[in-house]
């Protein structure tokens, strides 16, 4: 019965964990390696978005028929997050410490309360509308997610 | 399905902001009132200076924050929406400070017209505050231990200011009622009822994800609010009905449970996957340890009768939970709620064409850190002056009052930070739109 959650939510986990790591380098001003972890991050959470965007998202929109409602509301705080996410990449390649650390700050706090709204309220609604789908549903949202993940390894 | 709906009605930036903005206030006159009475207030824990103080600190700057963040947390954690913010959070500020400047009024002049007054306020606040956040509420379930905590420190704050009326109203001496009794219950139901269970509720989301801890385990958090709840419960029953044995054994299983938390929470800060610890961290921290601190001197208190004799250890448990403990998480909360508030109201006025400078840049961090240490400074100064009253009254009064001038600036210069960005967006969205 919660499948997409528990799925979904140690996702989230792992982002925050690539997300930790680029922030460990970043302290340390080991540049090189912050980088790395950065892409890694970078990938693994637009990963994520697609994964919502292109699979989830649209099988809870057409099977409650709700098109304008909290999906709307979860693809346009992606957008935000993907603002964000571009912003600290640039304080990266410029070196700027602070500047990125203001950045995924706001993009850590945008993140989590983003995924407070998905954990426990989103995807239960998923989990409650879509449970026959699942078959379908998870080896997808698999695919996307750990597919885009190695990319930039 | 129709709380899933409410996640894009955040609400407006000035339902919470209002709150946030005069809680520092509260606390300023508390300083103002511990320069003014000097070291008579701390006499005992019953003088009128150190209850005014007392609820200076609970009614007017820990419910105040509490409340204000309430709005903002429910729509994030449970989809659910306060309806009418616009309307709810003004009346419900506007009964809460003046009832809160009543009250602190009536301690210091025992008048029964200021009490009475001060209970319809707060009473009818407090009562229109948990109408509309238990409307938004209604149907939804408590699928995690935070939604279930939420709902569980509603019906503390109920229960705190319904005994807290009716000591109010019982305060001119012609009721028959014990009032020791009730003043216990009120205080057990307001630090743990509302304040601890609300705290624990808020802790079990905001300590994992922001401070990148592992998660509370499964069989802590999902029984926590409610073994506090029931303990609190059976605890006033048996305390209401004069069982001394029973009493005692309930009230140091929830200071147990209470410290459990605060252990718990601290080890798990251990383990946090940040790079650096920031201020809130710290204030977590210094917030956690004097819990802890209280709990620990209740224990004591309650095994070494001498010590319980002594008029230092309930002003010193005092001084650890409001100022240590409540006051210094509210503070590092509103450190994150704030700037955070700031860029998202600014990013959605610049529609994603102008990006919002990131949080970070809202209040400056030395400004942050200087805060924060003023604060710490007036915590163990306060301590100080339980011990030594007439050697530290006076430094911890002026301490206080620093500490809290500062955090009202901290506050007023991120509204000015708003406000100044919010015209530059403006401008230049407004050039972008009339460009051909």
């Amino acid at each position: 019965m919660h499948e997409i959650k528990d799925f979904m939510t140690s996702d989230h986990r792992s982002c925050d964990d690539l997300l930790a790591m680029a922030e460990q380098a970043v302290a340390a001003s080991a540049w090189k390696v912050a980088e790395n972890e950065f892409l890694r991050f970078q990938a693994a959470l637009l990963a994520h978005f697609e994964a919502e965007e292109s699979v989830l998202f649209p099988l809870f929109e057409k099977r409650t028929g709700i098109f304008r409602g909290p999906t709307q509301v979860m693809r346009g705080e992606h957008v935000q997050m993907r603002q964000l996410l571009a912003a600290a990449e640039a304080a990266l390649a410029e070196r700027d410490a602070d500047d990125y650390a203001g950045s995924t700050e706001t993009l850590l706090i945008m993140m989590q309360q983003h995924n407070v709204k998905e954990e426990s309220v989103l995807y239960p609604m998923c989990d409650q509308q879509l449970a026959d789908q699942l078959e379908v549903l998870l080896p997808a949202l698999q695919t996307h997610i750990s597919g885009n993940e190695k990319a930039p390894a | 399905m129709q709380a899933l709906l409410s996640f894009d009605q955040a609400p407006p930036l000035a339902a919470p902001l209002r709150f946030f903005l005069t809680a520092p206030l509260f606390a300023i006159l508390a300083a103002l009132l511990l320069l003014w009475s000097g070291p008579d207030l701390f006499a005992s824990r019953w003088t009128g200076s150190a209850l005014a103080v007392t609820h200076l600190i609970t009614v007017g700057f820990m419910l105040q924050v509490m409340l204000g963040a309430m709005f903002q947390i429910l729509p994030v954690v449970a989809g659910a929406n306060i309806s009418r913010p616009q309307l709810v959070a003004p009346l419900v500020h506007a009964a809460i400070a003046l009832g809160a400047m009543l009250l602190a009024a009536g301690f210091l002049s025992y008048q029964a017209l200021a009490f009475r007054l001060a209970a319809l306020f707060i009473g009818g606040g407090v009562g229109l505050f948990v109408i509309a956040a238990g409307h938004a509420l209604y149907g939804v379930p408590s699928t995690n231990a935070t939604i279930l905590g939420l709902k569980l420190s509603l019906v503390g704050l109920s229960v705190t200011v319904g005994l807290g009326t009716l000591l109010a109203v019982a305060l001119d001496g012609s009721s028959t009622l014990p009032l020791m009794q009730l003043t216990s219950i009120h205080l057990g139901w307001g630090f743990v009822g509302w304040s601890v269970v609300l705290l624990a509720a808020v802790a079990f989301v905001v300590v994992p994800m922001f401070q990148m801890t592992p998660a509370y385990p499964e069989w802590f958090a999902g029984r926590f609010s409610w073994s506090a709840f029931a303990l609190l419960l059976l605890w006033s029953f048996a305390d209401g009905a004069g069982w001394h044995w029973p009493a005692i054994f309930l009230v140091s299983a929830t200071v147990l449970t209470v410290a459990a938390f605060a252990v718990l929470t601290l080890q798990l800060q251990t383990r946090s996957k940040r790079a650096r610890v920031d201020a809130t961290q710290r204030y977590w921290r210094v917030a956690m340890l004097s819990t802890l601190a209280a709990c620990c001197l209740w224990f004591a208190a309650s095994a070494w009768p001498l010590l319980a004799e002594r008029r230092e250890w309930p002003l010193l448990c005092g001084v650890l939970v409001l100022f240590g403990g409540f006051m210094s998480v509210t503070i590092g909360m509103l450190y994150k709620i704030v700037p955070f508030l700031v860029w998202s109201h600014l990013q959605n006025f610049g529609r994603g064409r102008v990006m919002a400078p990131n949080m970070n840049k809202v209040i400056a961090g030395q400004q942050v850190d200087g805060q924060m240490h003023a604060h710490c400074i007036a915590l163990a100064l306060l301590l100080a002056a339980v011990l030594w009253p007439s050697w530290f009254s006076y430094p911890a009064g002026l301490a206080l009052l620093v500490a809290n001038a500062w955090l009202l600036r901290n506050l007023l210069r991120a509204v000015a930070f708003y406000r100044q960005h919010r015209l530059q967006i403006e401008t230049l969205t407004s050039a972008t739109a009339s460009q051909p």
